[in-house]
């Protein structure tokens, strides 16, 4: 039966037919071959989304949204700006600091590859070409899905299961987000260094930081009192999130005054339908998981991998294989949703740390978007600044030859990931 | 909303007009729901923890009441999304074929995922009457209120489908996505 669902649900999908829906024809084959009854559909479908946890997927896309129309931007590129602003490839080391600035508050790498690219790439063309600049900013715009807050960790904790906490996963992810910061700035040292680009931007002054610190520090007292609540224990991460809104609302309406009520409908609308992809992905999913399992295909597959090895580390290098090729087909959030609750358990079973496995597996599909065909985040930039995917890609290889370094490193070190996760009691 | 949500089918004319008013009547409807409920959710989620540190004190609906509304709003979000064409899907495959057979392709893929939409919806009835004598924990309301949200948005999904079946394409193109 299981064949039968996966076989169904890929000719389908191949076909065009959206994969939230292809997964729900997949389900009715099979509840069809097993004559299970039909109402376990709705029943399922509900169950799988009427949970707490998953409120935190609109909650931080709409604080997200709501922080955009509050300015934030402007502020977090005048404060890189003014750090290092000099620096040879001064603007392309903005943008990687500003990406990072906007991943504390954001939390989607498509989101923050539209916001990116409409600010920083007019100025980037100008001075690297529309190569290099798409490059730098889809490589900076994939820091959201990395440094906490994560939509995409909250996915991955949420299908994981009570083994993975949310909270326990964004700290997992601070210290790889800061190196491949480090990472991306040292690539562009180098890539400016070598293409010789000119300087640009004013001479470094304390007093200038300090102005654009005082004018910047509200957006990132953000982070420090959502995550910080959440990891400090003062609230769920649901409950954070939601905080994250009213704080998003108090900026944009009493400290920038950009936001103006008449901007509240269309955020919340644009934030309910990219929720509702992801939900109604669960929703379907759930159904066909619910069949996979009874099938006992999540059984057979341990069963399959522990013959082909007992190594963890060889397994970690399988799976990540894996997700190269899935990433290189299906949308990120399709995959955690249809491979975390197989491939999860089984690392458990190798004695794999589940927050080490999430976030390497959150890693793989990270990379994922940024590699052809399915690369969301090319995508984006190629509508931005209209440049051909093939020549962006030919600009991003060495961005992603840098994420994959960081990857196996995390891979080989596990400290590097769960160092600060154990430190606060995770 | 209005960028979001354009009148253009309202200026639809022909046979299908009847058909485009009340597509347009009904998102309108979903879309002012949502705001509802999202504004539900945020506001009692983050009231609950100022209750709890201000007031030493809670809401006992607070849990159920903010699951509800965010079920209500996934089911009633996923027919938005087919009119804006949000749901993800892989195109590689199909978008080689010739621009006729895409256009059959479209159309039959729409049909399959109407029916099967027709059948959540119609499910979601059973078991919504199935289960209308059970009350929510903590609200003085029927249980089934969940599942009904589940029936729907598939309704009202399988009739965006409907739509694409009739005329080949999403009840809003990108096109007019961005008017």
């Amino acid at each position: 039966m299981s064949l039968l669902i996966i076989f169904i649900f890929l000719g389908i999908a191949m076909l065009g037919m959206p994969l939230a829906f292809s997964l729900g024809i997949g389900a009715v084959a099979g509840l069809i071959y097993s004559d299970v009854d039909f109402n376990l559909l709705p029943t399922r479908m509900m169950n799988a989304v009427n949970a707490f946890p998953l409120m935190t997927i609109p909650f931080f896309i709409l604080a997200g949204e709501l922080m955009m129309k509050a300015g934030i931007m402007e502020r977090l590129i005048d404060l890189a700006n003014s750090v290092v602003g000099r620096v040879r490839g001064g603007l392309a080391h903005v943008t990687v600091l500003a990406g990072m600035g906007l991943s504390t508050v954001s939390g989607a790498a498509v989101a923050d590859a539209s916001a990116l690219g409409s600010t920083m790439v007019p100025s980037l063309r100008k001075v690297y070409g529309v190569g290099f600049s798409s490059a730098v900013v889809a490589a900076a715009a994939n820091l959201g899905p990395i440094i906490p807050p994560s939509g995409a960790m909250i996915v991955y904790a949420f299908m994981a299961g009570p083994t993975v906490s949310v909270g326990g996963m964004f700290m997992a992810g601070v210290i790889p987000g800061l190196l491949l910061v480090a990472s991306m700035l040292l690539l562009v040292w180098y890539t400016a260094v070598k293409r010789n680009y000119p300087l640009t931007g004013e001479p470094f002054s304390w007093a200038r930081v300090g102005h654009e610190l005082k004018r910047s520090w509200i957006i990132f007292l953000m982070p420090v009192v959502v995550i910080g609540g959440i990891v400090g224990g003062a609230f769920t991460a649901t409950e954070g999130s939601a905080i994250a809104v009213v704080y998003a609302m108090a900026i944009g309406f009493f400290i920038t005054k950009t936001l103006k009520l008449a901007d509240l409908p269309e955020a919340m609308i644009r934030t309910a339908i990219t929720s509702a992809v992801v939900g109604a992905m669960i929703a379907f999913a759930s159904v066909v998981t619910y069949m996979l399992t009874v099938d006992q295909l999540p059984a057979q597959l341990t069963a399959l991998l522990r013959s082909l090895t007992q190594d963890p580390l060889v397994f970690m290098l399988l799976v990540s294989v894996a997700l190269f090729v899935v990433g290189c087909f299906l949308e990120s959030n399709a995959a955690y949703i249809m491979l975390v609750p197989l491939l999860h358990p089984i690392a458990l079973l190798y004695g794999i740390d589940p927050l080490h496995f999430g976030f390497l597996f959150v890693f793989n599909l990270v990379i994922g978007m940024l590699t052809p065909p399915v690369g969301v985040v090319l995508f984006v930039l190629c509508g931005i600044t209209g440049i051909k995917l093939g020549e962006l890609v030919k600009h991003v290889w060495p961005f992603i030859a840098v994420m994959y370094g960081l990857l196996f490193t995390c891979m080989f070190f596990p400290k590097i990931v769960l160092w600060l996760p154990r430190l606060m009691g995770y | 909303m209005s960028r979001l949500l354009p009148s253009k089918l309202i200026h639809h004319s022909g046979p299908l007009r009847p058909f485009a008013l009340t597509l347009h009547a009904l998102d309108t409807a979903a879309g002012w729901a949502i705001i509802i409920m999202l504004g539900m959710m945020v506001a009692v989620v983050s009231l609950q923890v100022l209750l709890r540190y201000a007031l030493n004190s809670s809401l006992g609906f607070a849990d159920e009441m903010s699951r509800l509304t965010f079920v209500w709003s996934i089911f009633l979000g996923i027919p938005l999304g087919i009119r804006l064409g949000a749901h993800i899907g892989m195109e590689l495959l199909s978008s080689r074929f010739p621009p006729r057979m895409q256009d059959i392709l479209a159309r039959a893929m729409a049909a399959i995922a109407a029916a099967m939409m027709v059948l959540v919806a119609w499910q979601s009835a059973v078991v919504a009457i199935d289960q209308w004598d059970e009350m929510m924990a903590s609200m003085n309301a029927s249980a089934a209120w969940f599942i009904v949200a589940v029936g729907v948005g598939c309704a009202h999904a399988a009739l965006h489908l409907a739509w694409i079946v009739m005329t080949g394409k999403p009840t809003m193109t990108e096109s007019v996505a961005t008017e």
